[in-house]
């Protein structure tokens, strides 16, 4: 890893690093860069529910009739229909009612800072099964609202990397928040999977040669006891179980952030339908990554 | 007709130096009543008292990494456990330090 090139810069209210190999084109590289923070810039214009001009901000306020969408918006919409069906539901793409109604009802930043509207009763989830799509447009039941934060983040690395791809590079390795993916011929890339309550120290370190994984926690944006941004679809509220973070590998980083939530909310029988590694209040983490030298 | 005494006036200059005198002398007498007054116990406790700082630790919260059976072929493989990356393939040397790796933790 030690010749390889790493940039970094801020994005979708997160870090973004991008690693590529030191022995590409410097001209590649540069283009590579380039069109990765445009993949970046757009999408998050696209999703975010923070900004009051993003195409998801105008969908949500037109809930209840059709809206045109793009054809980049309606890709993930169907996709992240697509994942709430396989999940059982437990990844519930319109549960945004459900987390404004827990506090995260503004950017995390702020959120931090106690700068936040009251708590209200929990909300009922479930009615993604009620958002109809059709080519270019798309209907939200009324009263109900996307929230495309995470999956659209790991939607956006799968995006970059295939940009990156397009450029010329024999590789590209970009992270957006702890969503990463790799993809090309890769040399394997070492990530540490974190401590889910001191993201300095790492439990594990894996070596990944391609794929993704992204991790949900319920100990990263939470904003008070028993308040954190993972809502539990069958209850409305914030998940209240002995899991504290989970981590997936899955071939594209949009479908890790998919089964990671739902690995959260399962709990570490998950690992018997996924890989990955589950970080428990007990002070286990379980994984059945592939060991090789694991002390 | 009624006779005044001559009344005998001070000068500026005595008048003066009689004001500065009592106006310094009320002043040292404040300072003098400030320092003898006691301080209050907190006050006490931070100056003279002061704990030492607490080291703050920060306890893991993972004690133990159970390895279980893979549910499917991943590439992922765990190449070290408890940080530090000991377990690791050494690198080839390098003129800098490597960069730490990048983590992943939730979001």
């Amino acid at each position: 890893m030690n010749t390889d090139t790493r940039e970094t810069f801020r994005a979708m209210g997160t870090g973004v690093v991008v690693i590529t190999p030191s022995t590409a084109d410097p001209h590649d590289r540069t283009q590579a860069l380039s069109r990765i923070r445009s993949v970046f810039s757009s999408e998050e214009q696209r999703f975010s529910r923070f900004r009051g001009d993003s195409e998801l901000a105008s969908v949500n306020a037109a809930a209840g009739r059709w809206n045109t969408i793009s054809p980049g918006f309606e890709r993930l919409v169907r996709f992240a229909l697509d994942q709430a069906e396989r999940t059982g539901g437990l990844f519930d793409p319109a549960a945004l009612d459900a987390v404004v109604a827990a506090g995260y009802d503004r950017d995390f930043d702020e959120v931090l800072a106690g700068a936040r509207g009251a708590l209200h009763p929990p909300r009922p989830c479930g009615r993604w099964a009620e958002i109809e799509v059709r080519p270019g447009a798309l209907r939200l039941p009324a009263g109900v609202g996307l929230d495309l934060g995470g999956v659209a983040k790991g939607w956006t690395v799968d995006l970059a990397i295939d940009a990156a791809l397009r450029t010329g590079l024999s590789w590209a390795f970009v992270s957006a928040g702890g969503d990463l993916s790799i993809a090309g011929d890769t040399p394997g890339i070492d990530v540490a999977i974190e401590d889910p309550l001191d993201a300095e120290a790492e439990v594990v370190r894996v070596r990944l040669s391609h794929g993704a994984l992204a991790s949900s926690s319920i100990t990263k944006r939470a904003w008070g006891p028993g308040l954190h941004h993972v809502i539990d679809p069958r209850t409305g509220i914030p998940s209240d179980t002995c899991t504290l973070q989970a981590t997936v590998w899955a071939p594209t980083c949009a479908e890790a952030e998919v089964w990671a939530t739902w690995a959260l909310l399962t709990g570490p029988f998950a690992l018997e339908t996924v890989s990955g590694a589950i970080a428990t209040a007990d002070g286990e983490l379980r994984t059945n990554f592939f060991a090789v030298e694991a002390a | 007709m009624t006779d005044h005494a001559p009344t005998r006036r001070w000068s500026k200059r005595i008048v003066r130096t009689a004001a500065w005198t009592t106006a310094a002398a009320a002043f040292i007498s404040a300072l003098g009543a400030i320092g003898a007054a006691p301080t209050p116990a907190a006050a006490t406790q931070g100056a003279s008292a002061r704990p030492a700082r607490q080291k703050i630790i920060i306890r893991r919260v993972i004690k133990k990494v159970v390895i279980v059976d893979p549910a499917g072929p991943a590439p992922v493989q765990v190449i070290s456990v408890g940080g530090g990356g000991g377990a690791a393939p050494a690198p080839a040397p390098a003129a800098a330090p490597a960069p730490p790796p990048p983590t992943t933790g939730g979001s």
